[in-house]
């Protein structure tokens, strides 16, 4: 069931180049009865009908991950490039990424242990990366100026962890296709959208073509359950099931939603935590303004490391994030046809 | 004309931050409803009421939520890590009293120089005791009775923006048996002091020609003030820009000639911080001729904050005078 979800994470796209992750969505959903629509940024909306005509819900999950933009080709076949989206410089150095069209291999460089003192912090400016190329001319056949690049990661599964890149929000992405593949009487818009990472750019145009009456935003979200010398907030921990956000830097999750799923999970007995940080934004934000607005919610699976070369993040925590909006749904449809 | 301080006091004590304003709205609602109108809830809690029939439509707002605070962390000895909503953590803050829905109480504590150093004491043993108190995301607000001071002054935590509130409800009392030219919504918004989310979405569904938001500007005749332009009892701030929006020029033409005309005392203010309900649906639709007043308030986003209720008075008075008319 999880290899779909290790393809998602292997799939090439950084913030504006998710082509690729469309046609996995579409090709992965073509045998479920859904209705496909892509907007000019680049969201895939996929709209399944159901018995209830009036209500329906809106899901989204994001398709596009943290990478590369390349910048420059240097007189040496180096290449300079900027980021898409949130990423600690520090963790660049001696990376491998994957680049363009033509998939080209390359490795951003770094500066020596042998000739730099470690204490010496790395600037982006100063990083290139390095394609085996040694003059313009060469590295100009293998790459141009605009052409995108991701962490080079081949996502993989190990006794119910999965490794990957891209966790945010490719594990949204495959929780709402799972979603998706189910038929539910409320009907359900999913939203896979463009362009999250850098400033929540596909959705405000994907809800332009999407009606709905409530709405539910799946992510990929920190875990950082790894330093006991510390006692901060991990934000969520793995293993204790996905993780309701009450509030973020954006939004506020809607009471009455948090306690219907709150109900949801109790009620089928699935394990679940607050997210306990009150920072990062969330598609939700958009969820609750969209015309009259939307009651919404956040709901994330723990991932340890996002925003990296690798993330991780346990399959009893993905399968509990899928049944728990199940049960959700169900209820809603119970709320629904009781009014 | 006088205050109602009873009417003050039920609104400034409300428990009712951000994105759980269920208090205050049905304060507000059932106000409306004792002047025999018909107000309409949403789903996020912005209480409405339309009155008059005319050629615009005209929004008038005022955000019902105060600042507050939410619990994220317990550590091991039971102090609880807290993140302000609708605010920045400054000097100010330290010693300042906090109330949760539970009734629970804390005292918020800065013990170093970084805004990390801050935590809330609710006088937990340890971890579990603390859990059981006040789970993590529980909402906090801050404390302090109205309190009312010599020269007409008075003192209240959530003045931002109960103050507002109170200008837009007598407003509306004032305005009822008045036959007005413009169809004229009355929005208590929700979500004023986090993202605009009552303004937005009540902004959507008014589709307005012009919108005027009622909020609290803040009051630089402090001591720690160098740059004196806004004074308690001077009268009415007439928001000519702040960080989201410059006024329509229309509109504050409008309410600049307004004063002049009834010698109604007002203040004009250019600042480069500040987001108002306006600034939002300005933005909205089509884009919406926006405008902001204010009372002048000393110590904003404080636990507690000042107003004069000299200002208040002028602020009811600008407001009735300024939607009898025509508008722009």
């Amino acid at each position: 069931m999880m290899n779909f979800a290790v393809k998602l994470s292997n799939g090439f796209g950084p913030s504006g180049c998710e082509t690729e992750i469309r046609e996995l969505i579409k090709q992965e959903l073509k045998e479920y009865n859904i209705k496909f629509k892509t907007t000019f940024l680049g969201s895939l909306i996929a709209t399944k009908e159901g018995k209830i005509k009036d209500q329906r819900v809106i899901i989204t999950a994001h398709t596009d991950e943290v990478g590369f933009i390349i910048s420059k080709i240097n007189n040496d076949g180096t290449l300079s490039f900027r980021k898409l989206g949130g990423i600690d410089d520090r963790i660049l150095p001696s990376k491998k990424v994957v680049i363009g069209r033509k998939r080209t291999k390359g490795i951003i460089m770094f500066p020596q242990i042998h000739l730099f003192p470690p204490k010496d912090i790395v600037k982006l400016k100063d990083l290139r990366i390095f394609i085996g190329a040694t003059t313009m001319e060469q590295a100009a056949k293998k790459v141009t100026i605009g052409d995108y690049a991701t962490f080079a990661t081949k996502g993989e599964i190990r006794n119910g962890q999965l490794w990957g890149k891209a966790l945010d929000d490719r594990i949204g992405c495959f929780v709402l296709s799972e979603i998706l593949k189910k038929n539910w009487n409320i009907g359900i818009t999913g939203i896979f959208n463009s362009q999250e990472e850098v400033g929540c750019r596909g959705i405000k145009s994907a809800l332009h073509n999407a009606k709905g009456t409530y709405g539910l935003a799946i992510e990929g979200t920190t875990a950082y359950d790894i330093d006991d010398s510390l006692d901060i907030s991990p934000s969520t921990e793995l293993g204790l099931g996905p993780a309701i956000t009450i509030i973020d830097r954006m939004s506020i999750g809607n009471p009455n939603m948090i306690k219907l799923m709150e109900f949801a999970a109790k009620k089928k007995k699935i394990p679940f935590q607050y997210k306990r940080t009150a920072t990062g934004g969330t598609e939700t934000y958009f969820l609750l303004r969209n015309k009259q607005g939307l009651p919404a919610l956040c709901i994330s699976v723990p991932v340890r490391y996002i925003h990296s070369p690798l993330g991780m993040c346990l399959e009893t925590d993905v399968k509990n994030t899928i049944s728990i909006i199940e049960q959700w749904l169900l209820e809603l449809e119970k709320k629904v046809e009781e009014k | 004309m006088t205050i109602n301080i009873k009417l003050l006091r039920q609104l400034t004590q409300a428990y009712s931050p951000s994105g759980y304003e269920d208090d205050i709205s049905k304060i507000i609602f059932d106000h409306l409803k004792k002047l025999e109108l018909e107000p309409k809830k949403d789903l996020h809690n912005t209480v409405k009421i339309t009155m008059g029939k005319g050629q615009k439509k005209v929004l008038v707002t005022a955000h019902i939520d105060e600042i507050g605070i939410v619990v994220n962390h317990i550590d091991e000895r039971g102090f609880l890590k807290v993140s302000p909503i609708g605010f920045q953590y400054d000097e100010g803050i330290s010693g300042s009293r906090v109330i949760f829905k539970n009734g629970k109480l804390g005292v918020l504590i800065k013990e170093g120089n970084n805004n990390d150093d801050l935590f809330l004491d609710i006088g937990a043993k340890n971890k579990k005791n603390a859990e059981n108190l006040l789970p993590v995301g529980s909402f906090g607000v801050f404390v302090g009775d109205l309190i009312e001071l010599d020269n007409n002054r008075m003192i209240s935590k959530a003045m931002d923006n109960r103050i507002g509130v109170y200008v837009l409800l007598k407003t509306i009392e004032r305005l009822k048996t008045y036959d007005l030219q413009n169809e004229i919504t009355f929005a208590f918004t929700a979500q004023g002091e986090f993202s605009g989310l009552g303004a937005v979405t009540t902004g959507y569904s008014i589709a307005p020609d012009l919108t005027i938001s009622i909020g609290i500007a803040k009051a630089t005749d402090t001591r720690s003030e160098t740059d004196n332009t806004i004074f308690l009892d001077q009268g009415i701030v007439i928001k000519v820009m702040d960080h989201s929006l410059i006024a329509h020029p229309l509109l504050k033409n409008y309410f600049i000639d307004l004063c002049e005309d009834k010698k109604i005392p007002y203040q004009l203010e250019v600042i480069s911080e500040g987001q108002s309900d306006a600034a939002y649906i300005s933005l909205l639709n089509k884009g919406v001729p926006a405008i902001g007043l204010s009372i002048p308030a000393r110590y904003t986003q404080k636990a507690l904050e000042m107003v004069s209720k000299s200002d208040v008075e002028n602020a009811i008075k600008i407001l009735y005078e300024g939607l009898k008319g025509t508008l722009i």
